[in-house]
């Protein structure tokens, strides 16, 4: 027996290596994991990770070279455009795999597949927002148009020819963390990419929590408090400006705009709300070298990896710059050797709710009418990590899918919900941007604006030819006032959205007399327009951009840059000063007669290290929190006012129902002196023992997409906040910069707040935050020849 | 002593050549049960640290070389998602481990030849 002491070791060393290649919950296998030869060492960057390369894709028509420069930008050069989207399929998951599988499966409720029970929830939230239709439909229309089917295919067949070089070893680290391998690409995840990003901008509506507030309050007061405009509003086609044209009536009265038979359903999943963007051009009459100037910060969640990545793309059809998304090919955001165009959202409301009415129990057909109309039923597969997978069965209308019913959410067999949204149309967005790359002049712009549908924008244009405009894109129902603004009775073909406003109809400005347009995702319009519309605008940026440039002479880039960081609070300047006046000072104590008199000499500037700010901000939500206690529910789903509503009530002296100072919960009636009193006190109690400067307080962080902290940017030192130009608050920001000057030759500036590499091992990943958060550019050269950039890292030669 | 340098080198060179061939992290280890069968001159001890001090030395070294390349910039990531104060304590834990599994599978070898010239005894 004593000899089987020999067989001590080896039953241990199999032991271990067993252990060490179990995967447990969270932990990934450490033997894989710690190895130099297979774990995340091989994902730490040096010199030798960035030698020159030569790759063969056979798909490829000739050679291709991919210059990546000091910053990590691919500058793309090919023979043609299809060897070009190969090319820009490769660099892109090369630089952002991860995260293109991440998009692609949170927009499609696929992540279950690889995390478990945990997203099943969202997965089927996903699915029921029918992204999954939208996306087929995408590809049909993709697949039917010569140009985008190229497009589309040659991008994925890149992305493959990547994947399927990548040993385990080489996986990116997000892959080796949580142990999986990464999954072929797929065509129809570009087109979830574009779904995703419909959906992000686009699901801003408020019909369940408006149908409830309406309930609540009545009719008078939700006139008051939820206006559709507000008359200090400078829209994006200047005021006063008159349209020569006259509203195209395809329905003219809806049969009840509010449904009143309808119970709550709970309604989370949506995005913030807080996501925006500004854009601007400036004509060559206001700036220095008598060229025009565009200017463009679109604010997005703010992740690692970035959500955009820099590309340079040249082919003998084009020469573009700019930003793309991980995922799609194109350049979204950026220049060509002839013009410079940007986005911002415009936040008009696309997506309406319908209760339905079904005939039977296996809800195979409703009314409409009174007469029978047949549904259909998607059945989605949802695969579950470690589990049997689950199946959903989505009901399709003709308006869209029943995203809630009583298998989802709702709590009886009657509350079907049926969404109508106007990205589930076939349409062609990708065509948008293939033009909008090779544009050379404003007819080119207006002819690739046709394409676009969903998410609407607001395309901003400037040419070295010396034009500007902007332009409202995208598909808009024609509603009767107040459609859509809640849930819709299904049972009556009144509803039905049946037609849509034509595309010279759209809101437009070229070339004004005032020498500039501009964008901030407040309404396009002023009440002069025909169209009634409905959705979620701002007021505050688009309004420090018009005083700004209106006064503008001269303008330099610089400038520009400076005012894409400008910290001014249209807010605070316009309600602090009431507020403080209104605040009996003689009720405040030492400290807060402290708070109250540096708040007097504030310049509304939020600035880093303003300590004013983080007083002024606090404050106004208190107050905020005050005044509207009405719509604080645990039970319903309500929605409270707006800030622009919030202000009147502070400003305004009558015209109002003040009923709403009242706080609830306590038996003595309040007035505004009362809360603003008491919200100032709650204020001051929070910096009771010393002040805490702005960025502290506000606390800006760049999650990674798992959110873990070791790979995430846990505190940026940043101004800024919502409703300001440089809109930066905790968790959204100007998710890139731009600065364009069409002059004869391009001066162009950007910076993206991380970097162009996915990898958390690598000194690309996020190394331009810091100087983001300090308001520094870089510059974006576009040489068409590759033997002019500057400071190369490495290249990367492809051939078939 | 020399023996165990000689085996340590041998160690750090069969350590490379699996890794070179195998895409699973483990496979390396069986090359070095086999050495360990194979080299006969050593005692138990004399196995078990040549492959500890091979192993050990070539996975520092290459972890040692990775991390100095990359300015620490991914092993404070991993440390931090470890909870360990300080990347460099990876280059430490990567050599560790390799040498206990380098010294295991070396014991391994050696003992199931002693076990097999034991029974022939």
């Amino acid at each position: 027996m004593k000899k089987f002491v020999y067989l001590i070791p080896l039953l241990l060393l199999l032991g271990v290596v067993f252990a060490l290649n179990k995967k447990f919950e969270g932990i990934p296998r450490l033997g894989m994991f710690l190895s130099p030869y297979t774990g995340f060492w091989q994902n730490a960057e040096g010199k030798g990770s960035y030698k020159d390369l030569k790759l063969k894709i056979p798909e490829l028509k000739d050679e291709v070279n991919i210059v990546f420069d000091e910053r990590m930008v691919p500058h793309i050069y090919a023979q043609n455009e299809h060897d070009l989207y190969i090319a820009q399929g490769y660099v892109t998951a090369r630089l952002r795999l991860f995260q293109m599988e991440m998009i692609w499966r949170a927009a499609s409720g696929s992540l279950s597949e690889i995390v478990g029970e945990k997203t099943l929830e969202m997965d089927r939230y996903n699915r029921r927002n029918g992204m999954g239709y939208a996306a087929e439909k995408l590809i049909d229309a993709i697949e039917s148009d010569s140009v985008a089917k190229e497009m589309v295919n040659a991008y994925g067949i890149g992305v493959n020819a990547y994947i399927s070089q990548l040993k385990p070893a080489n996986y990116p680290l997000e892959y080796k963390l949580l142990d999986f391998a990464p999954t072929k690409w797929e065509v129809i995840n570009t087109a979830y990419l574009l779904k995703h990003m419909a959906y992000m901008l686009t699901a801003l509506e408020d019909d369940i929590e408006n149908t409830n507030n309406l309930k609540l309050i009545g009719e008078a007061d939700f006139e008051a408090l939820f206006r559709d405009y507000w008359p200090e509003q400078e829209p994006i086609v200047q005021k006063g400006t008159v349209f020569d044209f006259t509203r195209q009536d395809s329905i003219q009265t809806a049969d009840s705009i509010a449904l009143t038979s309808f119970n709550n359903i709970y309604y989370d999943n949506k995005p913030d709300g807080i996501i925006g963007s500004n854009n601007w051009a400036v004509s060559g009459s206001k700036t220095v070298t008598k060229k025009p100037i565009l200017c463009n910060d679109p604010h997005l969640q703010l992740n690692l990896p970035s959500i955009w990545v820099e590309m340079h793309l040249n082919c003998p059809s084009m020469n573009v710059r700019g930003v793309s998304l991980p995922g799609a090919p194109a350049v979204i955001i950026g220049f060509n050797d002839y013009i410079a165009w940007g986005v911002t959202n415009a936040g008009r409301d696309v997506r309406d709710w319908y209760k339905i009415e079904f005939v039977d129990g296996q809800k195979n057909s409703y009314y409409q009418d009174g007469i029978k109309k047949y549904a259909t039923k998607r059945i989605e597969e949802i695969k579950v990590k470690g589990q049997e997978s689950f199946f959903d069965t989505v009901i399709y209308t003709h308006q869209g899918p029943v995203v809630y019913d009583e298998n989802f959410r709702a709590n009886n067999s009657t509350q079907n919900l049926a969404l109508r949204w106007t990205a589930h149309d076939p349409s062609n967005e990708f065509l948008t941007f293939y033009e909008l790359n090779q544009a050379k002049n404003l007819d080119d712009y207006l002819d690739a604006l046709k394409n676009f549908t969903c998410p609407g924008q607001n395309f901003v244009f400037a040419s070295k030819s010396g034009d500007i405009a902007i332009q409202e894109q995208g598909k808009f129902p024609i509603k009767p006032k107040n459609f859509g603004k809640f849930v819709l009775d299904g049972n009556s073909s009144k509803n039905d959205i049946s037609g849509y406003i034509p595309f010279d109809e759209n809101p437009r400005m070229i070339n004004p007399a005032r020498g500039y347009v501009f964008s901030a995702n407040q309404q396009p319009t002023d009440t002069l327009y025909p169209y009634y519309y409905n959705g979620m605008f701002e007021y505050f940026r688009s309004r420090r951009i018009n005083d700004l440039l209106s006064a503008m002479k001269s303008i330099g880039i610089k400038d520009m840059e400076m005012m894409q960081q400008d910290n001014y609070s249209y807010i605070a300047a316009t309600s602090l000063p009431i507020m403080l006046q209104q605040t009996d000072k003689s009720q405040l104590n030492g400290r807060e007669v402290e708070i109250y008199n540096t708040l007097r000499t504030w310049d509304f500037q939020y600035s880093v290290n303003s300590k004013e700010a983080s007083f002024f901000e606090e404050w106004f939500t208190q107050f905020y929190s005050l005044l509207w206690d009405e719509f604080d529910s645990k039970d319903n789903d309500l929605i409270s006012p707006e800030d622009i509503t919030t202000i009147h009530f502070i400003t305004d002296s009558t015209g109002l129902p003040f009923k709403y100072f009242d706080i609830k919960a306590t038996p003595q009636v309040e007035t505004k002196q009362d809360i603003l009193l008491k919200s100032f006190k709650l204020m001051a109690a929070k910096f009771k023992d010393n002040d805490i400067e702005w960025a502290n307080f506000k606390h800006t962080h760049i999650d990674h997409l798992t959110r873990l902290p070791a790979l995430s940017r846990n505190f940026v030192n940043v101004g800024g906040n919502l409703n300001i130009i440089n809109a930066t608050n905790a968790t959204h920001g100007p998710s890139w910069r731009m600065v364009v000057s069409l002059e004869d030759k391009i001066n162009a500036f950007g910076i993206i707040p991380g970097g162009q590499s996915g990898n958390p091992g690598s000194r690309f990943y996020d190394n331009e935050i810091d100087d983001w958060a300090q308001g520094k550019y870089y510059p974006l050269d576009a040489p068409n020849n590759l033997n002019n950039i500057e400071n190369k890292l490495f290249t990367i030669k492809l051939n078939k | 002593m020399g023996r165990i340098i000689w085996g340590a080198i041998v160690c750090a060179f069969l350590t490379w050549l699996g890794s070179l061939f195998f895409d699973k992290w483990y496979v390396f280890l069986t090359l070095l049960v086999v050495y360990g069968w194979l080299g006969k001159k050593k005692n138990l001890g004399q196995a078990w640290w040549s492959g500890f001090i091979g192993v050990f030395a070539w996975w520092g070294t290459i972890s040692l070389i990775k991390d100095l390349n990359n300015n620490h910039i991914l092993s404070n990531r991993i440390a931090e998602l470890m909870h360990l104060p300080a990347g460099s304590l990876m280059v430490i834990i990567a050599a560790v481990l390799g040498g206990l599994l380098g010294g295991l599978a070396m014991l391994s070898g050696r003992s199931l030849r002693k076990l097999v010239q034991d029974e022939k005894n």
